[in-house]
Protein backbone atom coordinates (compact mmCIF):
# COMPACT_ATOMS: atom_id res chain seq x y z
CA UNK A 1 0.00 0.00 0.00
CA UNK A 2 1.47 3.44 -0.78
CA UNK A 3 0.88 6.26 1.69
CA UNK A 4 0.83 9.65 1.29
CA UNK A 5 3.66 10.54 3.55
CA UNK A 6 3.13 14.37 2.95
CA UNK A 7 -0.48 14.45 3.23
CA UNK A 8 -1.97 17.43 4.96
CA UNK A 9 -2.80 17.49 8.20
CA UNK A 10 -6.54 15.43 8.90
CA UNK A 11 -6.06 13.85 5.64
CA UNK A 12 -4.26 10.55 5.50
CA UNK A 13 -4.50 9.82 2.04
CA UNK A 14 -4.04 5.68 1.00
CA UNK A 15 -3.39 5.19 -2.93
CA UNK A 16 -4.56 1.48 -3.08
CA UNK A 17 -3.92 -0.66 -6.41
CA UNK A 18 -5.57 -3.50 -6.60
CA UNK A 19 -5.23 -6.27 -9.55
CA UNK A 20 -7.73 -5.11 -11.21
CA UNK A 21 -7.74 -4.30 -15.27
CA UNK A 22 -10.95 -3.28 -15.74
CA UNK A 23 -12.23 0.32 -14.46
CA UNK A 24 -14.55 0.80 -11.56
CA UNK A 25 -17.51 1.60 -12.33
CA UNK A 26 -19.33 1.97 -8.99
CA UNK A 27 -18.91 1.97 -5.28
CA UNK A 28 -21.49 1.25 -2.28
CA UNK A 29 -20.73 1.06 1.15
CA UNK A 30 -22.53 -1.78 2.64
CA UNK A 31 -24.79 -1.19 5.87
CA UNK A 32 -22.40 -2.74 8.16
CA UNK A 33 -19.96 0.06 7.90
CA UNK A 34 -17.06 -2.38 7.72
CA UNK A 35 -17.47 -3.34 3.96
CA UNK A 36 -17.98 -1.67 0.44
CA UNK A 37 -18.05 -3.33 -2.79
CA UNK A 38 -17.07 -2.37 -5.83
CA UNK A 39 -18.26 -3.57 -8.89
CA UNK A 40 -16.10 -3.84 -12.96
CA UNK A 41 -17.56 -2.48 -16.15
CA UNK A 42 -18.20 -4.32 -19.36
CA UNK A 43 -17.78 -7.93 -20.66
CA UNK A 44 -16.05 -9.39 -17.46
CA UNK A 45 -18.64 -8.18 -14.47
CA UNK A 46 -17.15 -8.61 -11.19
CA UNK A 47 -18.27 -7.64 -7.72
CA UNK A 48 -15.42 -6.93 -5.14
CA UNK A 49 -15.99 -7.26 -1.78
CA UNK A 50 -13.76 -5.01 0.29
CA UNK A 51 -12.77 -3.92 3.82
CA UNK A 52 -12.34 -0.67 5.24
CA UNK A 53 -8.59 -0.84 5.25
CA UNK A 54 -8.77 -1.59 1.46
CA UNK A 55 -8.45 -5.20 1.23
CA UNK A 56 -10.13 -7.59 -1.22
CA UNK A 57 -12.23 -9.79 1.49
CA UNK A 58 -14.35 -11.60 -1.86
CA UNK A 59 -13.80 -11.83 -5.65
CA UNK A 60 -17.03 -12.34 -6.91
CA UNK A 61 -17.25 -13.04 -10.32
CA UNK A 62 -20.69 -12.16 -12.74
CA UNK A 63 -21.31 -16.00 -13.37
CA UNK A 64 -20.62 -17.23 -10.11
CA UNK A 65 -23.65 -14.64 -8.35
CA UNK A 66 -25.99 -15.28 -10.38
CA UNK A 67 -25.54 -13.02 -13.39
CA UNK A 68 -25.47 -13.08 -17.00
CA UNK A 69 -21.55 -13.49 -18.07
CA UNK A 70 -22.00 -10.76 -20.72
CA UNK A 71 -23.73 -8.40 -17.96
CA UNK A 72 -22.46 -4.80 -19.09
CA UNK A 73 -22.24 -2.63 -15.51
CA UNK A 74 -22.78 0.88 -16.60
CA UNK A 75 -21.16 3.80 -14.70
CA UNK A 76 -22.03 3.88 -10.72
CA UNK A 77 -25.26 1.63 -11.32
CA UNK A 78 -24.48 0.08 -7.55
CA UNK A 79 -25.97 0.41 -4.41
CA UNK A 80 -26.17 -0.85 -0.96
CA UNK A 81 -28.75 -0.58 1.57
CA UNK A 82 -30.24 -2.86 4.66
CA UNK A 83 -32.52 -4.82 1.90
CA UNK A 84 -29.38 -5.45 0.14
CA UNK A 85 -26.89 -4.71 -3.27
CA UNK A 86 -28.13 -3.62 -5.94
CA UNK A 87 -26.74 -3.81 -9.75
CA UNK A 88 -28.29 -2.64 -12.51
CA UNK A 89 -26.52 -3.78 -16.07
CA UNK A 90 -27.60 -4.93 -19.55
CA UNK A 91 -26.41 -7.47 -21.48
CA UNK A 92 -24.00 -7.05 -24.26
CA UNK A 93 -25.53 -6.27 -27.77
CA UNK A 94 -29.22 -5.60 -26.18
CA UNK A 95 -28.80 -1.87 -26.28
CA UNK A 96 -31.87 -0.82 -24.05
CA UNK A 97 -32.68 -4.71 -22.12
CA UNK A 98 -31.45 -3.61 -18.97
CA UNK A 99 -32.30 -5.74 -15.65
CA UNK A 100 -31.73 -4.80 -12.11
CA UNK A 101 -30.50 -7.23 -9.54
CA UNK A 102 -31.18 -7.76 -5.77
CA UNK A 103 -28.11 -9.45 -4.19
CA UNK A 104 -28.14 -10.80 -0.33
CA UNK A 105 -25.97 -8.75 1.38
CA UNK A 106 -24.43 -12.08 2.93
CA UNK A 107 -24.27 -14.72 0.43
CA UNK A 108 -23.98 -12.20 -2.23
CA UNK A 109 -26.54 -14.55 -4.28
CA UNK A 110 -29.51 -12.42 -6.35
CA UNK A 111 -32.71 -12.72 -4.49
CA UNK A 112 -34.69 -10.67 -6.39
CA UNK A 113 -34.77 -9.45 -10.54
CA UNK A 114 -36.85 -6.84 -12.52
CA UNK A 115 -36.32 -6.70 -15.97
CA UNK A 116 -37.27 -2.89 -16.66
CA UNK A 117 -39.31 -3.06 -20.09
CA UNK A 118 -37.34 -0.18 -21.84
CA UNK A 119 -39.97 0.86 -24.52
CA UNK A 120 -39.91 3.99 -23.19
CA UNK A 121 -36.55 4.24 -20.96
CA UNK A 122 -32.84 3.83 -21.87
CA UNK A 123 -31.55 3.84 -18.15
CA UNK A 124 -29.49 4.72 -17.32
CA UNK A 125 -27.72 7.17 -19.27
CA UNK A 126 -24.38 6.29 -20.80
CA UNK A 127 -21.97 7.90 -18.42
CA UNK A 128 -24.38 9.61 -15.75
CA UNK A 129 -27.07 7.31 -14.89
CA UNK A 130 -26.94 6.43 -11.19
CA UNK A 131 -28.87 4.33 -8.66
CA UNK A 132 -28.99 5.63 -5.26
CA UNK A 133 -31.09 4.00 -2.09
CA UNK A 134 -33.10 6.29 0.33
CA UNK A 135 -33.43 3.70 3.07
CA UNK A 136 -34.10 6.41 6.13
CA UNK A 137 -37.42 5.28 7.29
CA UNK A 138 -40.90 4.44 5.96
CA UNK A 139 -40.21 2.04 2.44
CA UNK A 140 -37.24 1.80 1.21
CA UNK A 141 -36.86 3.10 -2.17
CA UNK A 142 -34.67 2.96 -4.96
CA UNK A 143 -33.94 5.74 -7.39
CA UNK A 144 -32.97 5.43 -11.26
CA UNK A 145 -31.89 8.19 -13.21
CA UNK A 146 -31.09 7.71 -17.02
CA UNK A 147 -32.82 8.74 -20.21
CA UNK A 148 -36.20 8.35 -21.51
CA UNK A 149 -35.67 7.26 -25.23
CA UNK A 150 -36.63 10.12 -27.79
CA UNK A 151 -38.87 7.74 -29.68
CA UNK A 152 -40.66 5.76 -26.92
CA UNK A 153 -44.03 5.14 -27.45
CA UNK A 154 -44.95 6.48 -24.05
CA UNK A 155 -43.82 10.10 -24.66
CA UNK A 156 -41.24 10.95 -21.92
CA UNK A 157 -38.52 14.08 -22.94
CA UNK A 158 -34.96 13.00 -22.92
CA UNK A 159 -34.71 12.97 -18.50
CA UNK A 160 -36.45 10.50 -16.28
CA UNK A 161 -35.95 9.42 -13.16
CA UNK A 162 -37.45 5.74 -11.61
CA UNK A 163 -38.65 5.45 -8.36
CA UNK A 164 -38.88 1.87 -7.39
CA UNK A 165 -39.81 -0.16 -4.16
CA UNK A 166 -36.50 -1.58 -2.69
CA UNK A 167 -37.75 -4.63 -1.16
CA UNK A 168 -39.89 -6.04 -4.56
CA UNK A 169 -38.57 -3.52 -7.18
CA UNK A 170 -41.46 -2.92 -8.49
CA UNK A 171 -41.71 0.52 -9.73
CA UNK A 172 -43.74 2.93 -7.86
CA UNK A 173 -43.55 5.99 -10.05
CA UNK A 174 -41.70 7.33 -13.21
CA UNK A 175 -40.37 11.11 -13.50
CA UNK A 176 -39.80 13.28 -16.30
CA UNK A 177 -37.26 16.24 -16.47
CA UNK A 178 -40.37 19.38 -16.56
CA UNK A 179 -41.97 17.00 -13.85
CA UNK A 180 -38.92 17.10 -11.77
CA UNK A 181 -38.63 21.05 -12.42
CA UNK A 182 -42.33 21.84 -11.73
CA UNK A 183 -42.31 19.69 -8.41
CA UNK A 184 -41.02 21.02 -4.74
CA UNK A 185 -37.23 21.26 -5.26
CA UNK A 186 -34.84 23.87 -4.92
CA UNK A 187 -31.39 24.73 -5.85
CA UNK A 188 -28.82 24.37 -3.10
CA UNK A 189 -28.03 28.39 -4.22
CA UNK A 190 -24.94 28.96 -1.57
CA UNK A 191 -22.97 25.90 -3.43
CA UNK A 192 -20.59 28.30 -5.11
CA UNK A 193 -23.27 28.99 -7.83
CA UNK A 194 -22.07 31.49 -10.26
CA UNK A 195 -25.15 31.85 -12.68
CA UNK A 196 -28.57 32.90 -11.32
CA UNK A 197 -31.08 29.80 -11.46
CA UNK A 198 -34.09 32.43 -11.72
CA UNK A 199 -36.09 29.24 -10.82
CA UNK A 200 -35.71 27.42 -14.39
CA UNK A 201 -34.32 23.98 -13.91
CA UNK A 202 -33.05 21.56 -16.80
CA UNK A 203 -32.68 18.77 -15.13
CA UNK A 204 -29.47 16.37 -16.77
CA UNK A 205 -30.34 14.29 -14.12
CA UNK A 206 -26.26 13.29 -13.60
CA UNK A 207 -25.69 11.79 -10.00
CA UNK A 208 -27.78 10.61 -7.14
CA UNK A 209 -28.01 10.86 -3.61
CA UNK A 210 -31.26 10.44 -1.08
CA UNK A 211 -31.48 11.42 2.85
CA UNK A 212 -35.10 10.50 3.58
CA UNK A 213 -37.66 11.73 1.86
CA UNK A 214 -35.58 13.89 0.16
CA UNK A 215 -33.48 13.01 -3.41
CA UNK A 216 -30.40 15.48 -4.34
CA UNK A 217 -29.77 15.53 -8.20
CA UNK A 218 -27.31 17.24 -10.23
CA UNK A 219 -29.65 19.63 -12.35
CA UNK A 220 -28.34 22.16 -15.03
CA UNK A 221 -29.24 25.32 -15.21
CA UNK A 222 -31.44 26.55 -18.41
CA UNK A 223 -29.38 28.92 -20.31
CA UNK A 224 -26.52 27.55 -18.73
CA UNK A 225 -26.19 24.11 -19.67
CA UNK A 226 -22.43 23.75 -18.98
CA UNK A 227 -23.09 24.04 -15.07
CA UNK A 228 -24.40 22.00 -12.89
CA UNK A 229 -25.66 22.29 -9.05
CA UNK A 230 -27.01 19.97 -7.02
CA UNK A 231 -30.81 20.47 -6.13
CA UNK A 232 -32.65 18.95 -3.85
CA UNK A 233 -36.00 17.21 -4.57
CA UNK A 234 -39.21 16.10 -2.24
CA UNK A 235 -39.98 12.94 -4.17
CA UNK A 236 -43.92 12.19 -4.25
CA UNK A 237 -44.26 8.52 -4.82
CA UNK B 1 7.67 18.03 -15.56
CA UNK B 2 7.90 20.68 -12.50
CA UNK B 3 5.25 23.36 -11.50
CA UNK B 4 6.97 26.57 -13.05
CA UNK B 5 6.49 24.67 -16.73
CA UNK B 6 3.23 24.90 -16.52
CA UNK B 7 1.39 27.60 -17.68
CA UNK B 8 -1.26 29.07 -15.47
CA UNK B 9 -5.03 29.29 -17.04
CA UNK B 10 -5.52 32.38 -18.93
CA UNK B 11 -7.93 33.47 -16.93
CA UNK B 12 -6.83 32.52 -13.31
CA UNK B 13 -9.22 31.25 -11.05
CA UNK B 14 -11.77 30.13 -13.27
CA UNK B 15 -11.19 26.47 -13.80
CA UNK B 16 -15.23 25.26 -14.01
CA UNK B 17 -15.32 22.31 -12.28
CA UNK B 18 -19.01 21.74 -13.56
CA UNK B 19 -19.01 17.81 -14.28
CA UNK B 20 -20.16 16.26 -10.93
CA UNK B 21 -19.72 12.48 -11.36
CA UNK B 22 -20.38 11.22 -7.94
CA UNK B 23 -22.50 12.28 -5.47
CA UNK B 24 -23.49 10.26 -1.53
CA UNK B 25 -24.90 11.44 1.09
CA UNK B 26 -23.80 10.26 4.63
CA UNK B 27 -24.75 11.41 8.45
CA UNK B 28 -26.04 14.77 7.01
CA UNK B 29 -23.23 15.35 4.84
CA UNK B 30 -23.44 15.56 0.90
CA UNK B 31 -20.38 14.60 -0.57
CA UNK B 32 -19.86 15.77 -4.92
CA UNK B 33 -16.71 14.37 -6.95
CA UNK B 34 -16.14 17.13 -9.78
CA UNK B 35 -14.10 17.40 -12.79
CA UNK B 36 -12.84 20.07 -14.33
CA UNK B 37 -12.98 19.76 -18.21
CA UNK B 38 -9.48 19.43 -19.65
CA UNK B 39 -9.54 22.80 -20.80
CA UNK B 40 -11.69 25.09 -18.80
CA UNK B 41 -9.98 27.76 -18.03
CA UNK B 42 -7.22 28.32 -20.53
CA UNK B 43 -7.44 29.29 -23.99
CA UNK B 44 -9.13 27.45 -26.88
CA UNK B 45 -6.03 27.37 -29.25
CA UNK B 46 -3.78 26.93 -26.36
CA UNK B 47 -1.80 23.61 -27.46
CA UNK B 48 0.11 22.19 -24.91
CA UNK B 49 1.78 18.74 -24.86
CA UNK B 50 0.80 15.70 -23.81
CA UNK B 51 2.13 15.75 -20.17
CA UNK B 52 1.01 19.50 -20.20
CA UNK B 53 -2.45 17.93 -21.10
CA UNK B 54 -2.23 15.33 -18.24
CA UNK B 55 -1.72 17.68 -15.45
CA UNK B 56 -4.79 19.77 -16.48
CA UNK B 57 -6.23 17.17 -16.14
CA UNK B 58 -5.49 15.34 -12.87
CA UNK B 59 -5.26 18.96 -11.64
CA UNK B 60 -9.14 19.45 -12.06
CA UNK B 61 -10.28 16.86 -9.40
CA UNK B 62 -12.37 18.08 -5.89
CA UNK B 63 -14.42 17.20 -3.59
CA UNK B 64 -16.68 18.99 -2.08
CA UNK B 65 -18.12 18.28 1.27
CA UNK B 66 -21.94 20.53 2.09
CA UNK B 67 -24.63 20.27 4.36
CA UNK B 68 -27.80 19.43 3.36
CA UNK B 69 -28.92 22.97 2.65
CA UNK B 70 -25.83 23.47 0.74
CA UNK B 71 -23.19 25.02 2.97
CA UNK B 72 -20.15 24.46 1.82
CA UNK B 73 -18.07 23.33 4.62
CA UNK B 74 -14.88 21.57 2.99
CA UNK B 75 -13.35 21.09 -0.23
CA UNK B 76 -10.45 18.57 -1.75
CA UNK B 77 -8.32 18.87 -4.76
CA UNK B 78 -6.09 16.76 -6.67
CA UNK B 79 -2.88 17.56 -7.36
CA UNK B 80 -1.49 20.80 -8.12
CA UNK B 81 -5.19 21.90 -8.40
CA UNK B 82 -3.62 25.26 -7.08
CA UNK B 83 -3.38 28.00 -7.60
CA UNK B 84 -5.24 27.48 -11.09
CA UNK B 85 -8.83 26.37 -9.65
CA UNK B 86 -11.01 29.27 -8.15
CA UNK B 87 -11.24 28.66 -3.80
CA UNK B 88 -15.53 28.16 -2.50
CA UNK B 89 -15.50 31.08 -0.52
CA UNK B 90 -15.67 30.31 3.69
CA UNK B 91 -14.94 26.39 2.71
CA UNK B 92 -11.96 24.70 4.51
CA UNK B 93 -9.99 23.40 1.79
CA UNK B 94 -6.61 21.08 1.37
CA UNK B 95 -4.60 19.75 -1.57
CA UNK B 96 -3.76 16.08 -2.02
CA UNK B 97 0.16 15.92 -2.26
CA UNK B 98 1.92 14.11 -4.01
CA UNK B 99 1.54 10.20 -3.13
CA UNK B 100 5.18 8.92 -1.52
CA UNK B 101 7.51 7.09 -3.84
CA UNK B 102 6.62 9.62 -6.96
CA UNK B 103 3.49 7.42 -8.15
CA UNK B 104 1.61 10.84 -8.41
CA UNK B 105 2.86 9.96 -12.09
CA UNK B 106 1.00 6.88 -11.69
CA UNK B 107 -2.60 7.77 -9.96
CA UNK B 108 -4.73 9.00 -12.35
CA UNK B 109 -6.95 10.92 -9.97
CA UNK B 110 -9.68 9.06 -11.80
CA UNK B 111 -12.47 9.91 -9.86
CA UNK B 112 -15.48 8.38 -10.88
CA UNK B 113 -17.52 6.42 -7.85
CA UNK B 114 -17.05 6.93 -4.23
CA UNK B 115 -18.71 5.68 -0.83
CA UNK B 116 -18.09 6.68 2.71
CA UNK B 117 -17.92 4.20 5.08
CA UNK B 118 -17.14 5.59 8.59
CA UNK B 119 -14.87 8.49 8.39
CA UNK B 120 -13.57 7.28 5.04
CA UNK B 121 -14.13 8.50 1.79
CA UNK B 122 -13.41 5.92 -0.50
CA UNK B 123 -12.63 7.00 -4.48
CA UNK B 124 -12.41 4.98 -7.46
CA UNK B 125 -9.60 5.53 -9.19
CA UNK B 126 -7.12 4.53 -11.72
CA UNK B 127 -3.39 3.82 -12.37
CA UNK B 128 -1.34 4.55 -15.40
CA UNK B 129 -0.56 0.99 -15.79
CA UNK B 130 -4.19 0.08 -16.24
CA UNK B 131 -4.64 -1.10 -12.77
CA UNK B 132 -7.70 0.00 -10.83
CA UNK B 133 -7.19 1.55 -7.67
CA UNK B 134 -8.57 2.94 -5.00
CA UNK B 135 -8.03 6.04 -2.72
CA UNK B 136 -9.48 7.14 0.98
CA UNK B 137 -9.45 10.39 2.49
CA UNK B 138 -9.33 9.74 6.24
CA UNK B 139 -10.76 12.03 8.96
CA UNK B 140 -13.26 13.74 6.34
Amino acid sequence: MLRAADAPSGILGDAHALDLQAGIEGLAALPDGERFCIVTPRGACQMRIVSKTLKTLQQLPGEGLGLPADLDMWEACIAAGDCGIYLLGRREGHVVDMTLYRLDLESYEVVATTKLETTAYELPKGGCGQLCLSADGGRPRLFMSGAARRDGDKGLPDEALLVLDATTLEMLSAHDGPQLARGPCSALERYGCKHTPDGRFAFFLGCLAASGDELFVTSGIVAASSSTIPTRWSPVA
Amino acid sequence: MILADLKAPSAAGLRDYNMPVAMTVHRGRLYITENADEDSGYDDDDECSEGVAYYRWVSGKRVVVLTLSGEVLREYVSPNAWPWCPRMPGAECQTLRRWRDGDLQKHMCDWRSMCVLGDQLILGDAHADGLSALTALQGI
